[in-house]
Order: structure tokens, then C-alpha cells, then sequence
């Protein structure tokens, strides 16, 4: 042990959306705040999508997946018993420094799963709850879109910006789903479209998913730490936390973590917030067992870790005789598809799935070869027929299925793979239930209808994509301590001054990218902690 | 020399890299674009992790008979012949002359108006959805509860 910083009011564990929105909020209501972050700050000069490597390095140093970019910052993840790749980033700003900026809302049906379709849980909180804070990290963020889609209910504010372009490839999707008589609707994204406080406008560059070169994504490095540093926050790099502790009390009253030389330091703190994903915050917790909680931290209800929900994702794609520029961005989502995104029983599962179409990308993201093809179909005279098929003329639509919450399927330490620092490397087990394999094959069947009346000449359907991009539901939220880990403020029922702000929390996952939701969430619950800080216990 | 390369493993690489990305399809071969040259010092320099299996591959080669070491390649050790194919595939695409035959200029800038009228909204496509009415179910109506509560039952 080398060091043990001053005491600050509160120690944040992770410097991605809800660590840095948490930061920011609570520094400026006068709170001392540090974040801990394994990672480093990213300048934007590192991306390299506008560059002729970047692809190569797309498959490497900005890829989602920890295992294989192997960069110091990242912890291994032993996902040899789980059936998707788990997608994060370390680094301050966390996993939107490579999110596609998808940025829906999840829907009302979405908080009341069990009374709707007597399945899961229903969340301890309302759609309309979360609207106000929705609609403020909206404008914190930088948010274009397009208001009015019937799939929501009506909201009373526009996006901040207008909508992003839709391209050629968003024109001939939309003119298939208006054959067909079916919702569609422009992108809301995390993508600047005027100059807006930091961020510049998206000049269509088309990598948001391995790190935006034009500093048009929406980044909490760009977007919120800025303004929380300037309000005293600090945070410190490349320390990665192994343990939060207790005092005699029962309360957390700070956190060890280590340097990149190794060296162990002491962060004491009156208030503990996790903000390391799904993955990285119950490991976390099961990591700072102790005498009184010998099952983890914050573990009296045996929820820690389980239901695990990673949103298996599925896709379709189609090639077009017509030129559709179809490396152009944005990447994520320029336009979606809410049309079978509610129940109906009759198709033979329940809930539902969001659609976002993806233009068809650069010429090694579309290369059947290195996706794993057989030779003869991957390389040779074949190589070069693919690449007129596909490259410039291909789109998709990516389909993002509800996962229930299954506690079989869980984050627990490994016994026998560790980080670069010793500590044991979180293990998933996440299998797919039998409820997503129908409702993929149902909405691969309806997207394929889809890309066919948009005139698509070919098709291919891609049943698991192997990335599990969003990291849910391993510190569950709701009022019974028995059957979830914190309450509605994200706080622990165990430990009263411990609390998690990410993924973690969610009762269901939804049919959407989570950023959005975990977004409000943070939001919402660092005001409750300034407003109720006089009744806070806190470590003295 | 390129890319710490001798001749003769040039040689093997260019080999392979033709079965690859043959000069077929109005396409030139790898080799013809300088794959065991220029374009490898490029993508060796931005992903050095890569030198490892290239090593083993211009080892392992030599003296074979390339489509029958690929297809043996791919069958018993993926990974590598995954890695030599990023090689190939990745320096094929970076190079110039390639991207032009393909009419791909990079991920270029496009910049826009963000205020001009979209075409779907000139063309009213966008106006058939909102005519359509919302799609979305309100947990706290008492029809769609009681819908709930019968689907249920």
C-alpha cells in the first residue's frame, strides 16, 4: 500500500455515462468527487476511421470486444460459457466511446413487462418518471432526432438538433417498409448535426462504432467531464479498483485500487458509486467480500451477478443493384423500426425487438473471407464478385431482441483467469433463451420482407451477430431487498451509502440500446443524493 | 527488403496472396498491387501483432504448393489463416489503385445541411407513419390492462 489520497464526499468507479453524469451533477451541488477510471482519456486525432488503416485497426485496437483488443486498460473476461462476446470500452467516457450513438428511449410497456406479458418483473419506476430526466440529458448530451414517432408517446420538446441525414440507404429502406405499410422512423443518435458546445457536426464519416474522427459523437469525455473537472472533480487514471471496503459500521468508506506500476492506494469516501457496467460492477462487488457479506458486497439477496441480459443480437442483409454509397455514415442508426416492438402472443413469444438499419460499410466489414467463410466462397475470383455485390450496395437491419432477465445467466469471478494486476477476471455464462431464438427467427423472417420490398436482390440472414453489446441487469433494482440489490435510487439495500448507477440496475433490457435509459437513471439519482445528502449516512 | 522480408519470403507471400486476391473479375492480383512490399511495411506498421503468424505462415510455406497450404490452413489452423487473410484483404483494400477500381474513396467527409427538408418528408413517406396513429401500449390504460390480464388468464 504506497498512498491514500484525501477523503473525498464521494469516490465514482468508472468514468462512462452514469460515472460521468453523476460527477458532473454532484460537483456541481459542492460535493468533492473522484472517479476512478482503468482506462486513459482518448483524444479524438486517435481514431483512425477517415484513415486507409482504418479498418485494420478497427479489428484490433478499437474493437468492442476487451478480449481482443488485449489493451492494458481492459481486464480479461472469460466468456467460454457464454454465446456473445461481451462489448465494453475502458477508457474515460467508458463504452460510448464506441457505441453505434443509437440514442431511443425505452417505452412504457417496457417498465411493466410482468403485468403486461406475465413475464420477468415490472421496474419499481414509470416510463413517465424518467421523462424529465430523459429529456435533460437529451440537451447534456447533444441528441438529434426527429419528434413525433407514433411508437412513442408525444413528447412536448423537439431534440435539440435536427435528424441525420438518412443517405441512399435509408431512402430505399424506408420506400420497402412504406410498401409494406410498416413503422418506421428517422434516428435519434448521440451525433451532432450542428456545432453544439463541444462537438462539431457529423460530416458522415461513418465509423461511430470504433471511435468518431470528426468529434461529432457524443463522448462523456467531451460532453460532461469538462464541465465537472471545472467544477473540482477529479478523475484518476489507470487505476483499476479491486475492493471496496467498510468500516466497523457497515458502511463503505472507500475503495482500494492500483496504479499502472502496480502500486496499491486508498481512496477513502463518504459515498461509494459503481459505474462500471454490468460486468465490471458485480465483479466488483463479488471481489470486496467480507466477513459481513461473505457472498459479496451488497449481496444479502443472492442477486449479484445474476440475470445477466446482453441483448443477443441478430440481422439481415441485402445487396442492390443501385449505388447506394453505403459506406457513408452514420453508422448506427439513421433510421429504425418499432413495427413488431410490442407484444403479441400470437407469434409465439413475447416481447418484442427495435430494428436499426446499418449501411453495409467498407470493404474488409463486408468481406465473407474474414467473416468466416469457406474459401470458395471467401477468396479467390469469388473475392472480388463479392466485393462488386456488396460493398457500396448492401445495407442491413440489425435486430436488437429483448432478452428476459434469467438468473442462469450470470457474471461470477473466474478461477483461473486473472487481470494484469492478479485480480480475478469476471466469467459469464449467458445462453440465449428458447423465447429470443423464436423472436429473432420471427423478426429475421420480417426483415428479410422488408429489404425484399426495398428491392433488395439478395439477402442474408446473420442469427447471432456474437456481440452482446449492452451489459444488464446484475444488480437488479426494485423495493423488496429479498429480490433485488438496490432500490429505485439505485441504492444498495445492504450497504445505505453504496450505490450503482449503470446497466447493472435494469429489471428488463428492453428491446433498445440501454445508454439512453442508464443515462436518466444516473441522472435522476444524483439529484436524490443531493437532495436527501443531510440524511445520507456516509462514512466519517 | 520490406517489412524485414527477404526475396525469397516475398516470394511465398505473393504466392499465397494470389490465390487470395487473384487478378481476376477486372481486379489485379495482390501481388500486382504490392502486397509483399509496400503494402505490407503499411500493415504490419499498424498492426505489428500480426508479423507473428506471417512469420509462421512464410515458415510453414515454403516448398508447398499454395492453394493446397491455404485449404489446409483454413482447415486446421483458423486463426492464422484468419490472420494471413487480414493481412492480404487489408493491405489489398488500402491500396490506391484498388479503391479507385472499386469507386471507393475512403471514409470520406460529407458534410450537410441539417436544416434543408429531407426527402422523405418532400416525398410524404414519412407522413404515412404518422398517419398511421401510435403503435405504443400505455401500461396505465384499463383496456389494455384488461387485454393483459385476459391474455393471461
Amino acid at each position: 500500500m504506497t498512498g491514500e489520497g484525501d477523503r473525498a464526499d464521494v469516490v465514482i468507479i468508472g468514468s462512462g455515462p452514469s460515472g460521468a453524469i453523476a460527477a458532473r451533477h454532484l460537483a456541481e451541488a459542492g460535493m468533492s468527487v473522484v472517479c476512478l477510471e482503468q482506462g486513459e482519456w482518448v483524444d479524438t486525432a486517435q481514431f483512425a476511421g477517415d484513415k486507409p488503416e482504418g479498418e485494420l485497426l478497427a479489428a484490433q485496437k478499437w474493437h468492442y470486444n476487451p478480449n481482443r483488443r488485449l489493451a492494458m486498460a481492459d481486464y480479461p473476461v472469460d466468456d467460454s460459457e457464454s454465446e456473445v462476446e461481451p462489448a465494453m470500452f475502458n477508457g474515460v467516457g467508458g463504452s460510448m466511446t464506441l457505441f453505434s450513438a443509437a440514442w431511443p428511449r425505452l417505452t412504457p410497456s417496457d417498465f411493466r413487462v410482468r403485468t403486461l406479458d406475465g413475464v420477468a418483473d415490472d421496474w419499481p419506476i414509470s416510463y413517465q418518471e424518467l421523462v424529465p430526466y430523459y429529456e435533460r440529458i437529451e440537451r447534456d448530451f447533444g441528441i438529434s432526432g426527429l419528434a413525433g414517432d407514433p411508437a412513442y408517446p408525444h413528447r412536448d420538446t423537439s431534440f435539440p438538433m435536427p435528424q441525420v441525414p438518412i443517405g441512399k440507404t435509408g431512402m430505399a429502406a424506408v420506400r420497402g417498409m412504406d410498401k409494406l405499410g410498416w413503422h418506421w422512423w428517422v434516428g435519434s443518435t448521440a451525433i451532432a448535426t450542428r456545432p453544439y458546445g463541444r462537438l462539431n457536426p457529423c460530416a458522415r464519416i461513418g465509423t461511430c462504432n470504433t471511435g468518431c474522427p470528426e468529434g461529432a459523437k457524443a463522448t462523456p469525455d467531451v460532453t460532461h467531464w469538462p464541465d465537472a473537472i471545472a467544477h473540482g472533480a477529479r478523475v484518476i487514471t489507470g487505476a483499476r479498483v479491486r475492493q471496496i471496503t467498510l468500516n466497523a459500521q457497515g458502511l463503505a468508506d472507500g475503495v482500494v485500487y492500483i496504479d499502472r506500476n502496480g502500486d496499491e492506494h486508498v481512496q477513502k469516501a463518504g459515498i461509494v458509486i459503481c459505474c462500471a457496467n454490468g460486468i465490471g460492477t458485480p465483479r466488483l462487488l463479488l471481489l470486496s467480500d467480507s466477513g459481513r457479506f461473505p457472498n459479496g458486497l451488497a449481496n444479502s439477496s443472492g442477486l449479484v451477478g445474476r440475470n445477466l441480459m446482453m441483448h443477443g443480437l441478430s440481422a439481415v442483409m441485402g445487396t442492390f443493384d443501385e449505388d447506394l454509397e453505403s459506406w457513408r455514415g452514420p453508422y448506427g442508426q439513421h433510421v429504425y423500426s418499432m413495427q413488431f416492438y410490442e407484444s403479441d402472443p400470437s407469434r409465439g413469444f413475447v416481447r418484442g425487438a427495435k430494428w436499426q438499419l446499418f449501411p453495409g460499410s467498407s470493404p474488409l466489414a463486408s468481406h465473407a473471407g474474414l467473416a468466416g467463410a469457406p474459401f470458395d466462397y471467401g477468396w479467390g475470383a469469388q473475392m472480388h464478385r463479392n466485393t462488386r455485390q456488396w460493398f457500396g450496395r448492401s445495407m442491413g437491419w440489425a435486430i436488437i431482441y429483448e432478452d428476459l432477465p434469467d438468473p442462469e445467466n450470470r457474471v461470477t469471478l473466474s478461477a483461473d483467469m486473472t487481470d494484469s494486476d492478479d485480480i480475478p477476471a469476471p466469467k459469464l455464462r449467458f445462453k440465449v433463451d428458447d423465447n429470443a431464438r423464436r423472436m429473432s427467427e420471427f423478426h429475421m423472417d420480417r426483415a428479410t420482407e422488408a429489404l425484399e420490398a426495398a428491392g433488395a436482390q439478395t439477402t442474408v440472414r446473420i442469427p447471432d451477430t456474437q456481440m452482446g453489446a449492452h451489459l444488464l441487469g446484475t444488480a437488479r433494482m426494485g423495493n423488496d431487498p429479498a429480490t433485488s440489490v438496490v432500490d429505485k435510487w439505485g441504492r444498495s439495500h445492504d450497504v445505505p451509502n453504496l450505490f450503482i448507477f449503470d446497466g447493472s440496475v435494469f429489471v428488463t433490457s428492453g428491446g433498445v440500446n440501454p445508454t439512453p435509459t442508464i443515462s436518466a437513471l444516473a441522472l435522476r439519482n444524483a439529484e436524490r443524493i443531493v437532495a436527501m445528502r443531510r440524511e445520507q449516512r456516509s462514512a466519517a | 527488403m520490406s517489412a524485414g522480408l527477404d526475396a525469397s519470403q516475398q516470394a511465398v507471400l505473393d504466392a499465397l496472396a494470389d490465390i487470395l486476391a487473384p487478378e481476376a473479375e477486372g481486379m489485379p492480383s495482390a501481388s500486382q498491387v504490392g502486397i509483399a512490399t509496400r503494402l505490407l511495411d503499411q500493415v504490419l506498421n499498424f498492426r505489428p501483432d500480426l508479423r507473428e503468424p506471417l512469420m509462421y505462415v512464410l515458415r510453414t510455406a515454403r516448398d508447398r504448393e499454395p492453394k493446397a497450404y491455404l485449404l489446409e490452413l483454413e482447415r486446421d489452423d483458423p486463426a492464422t489463416f484468419l490472420a494471413l487473410g487480414l493481412i492480404v484483404a487489408g493491405g489489398y483494400y488500402m491500396s490506391p489503385d484498388v479503391r479507385e477500381r472499386i469507386g471507393y474513396p475512403g471514409q470520406d467527409r460529407q458534410y450537410f445541411d441539417a436544416d434543408a427538408v429531407p426527402p422523405y418528408e418532400s416525398a410524404g413517406l414519412l407522413d404515412h407513419v404518422r398517419n398511421r396513429g401510435p403503435i405504443w401500449r400505455d401500461p396505465d390504460d384499463t383496456a389494455v390492462l384488461a387485454e393483459a390480464r385476459s391474455r393471461q388468464t
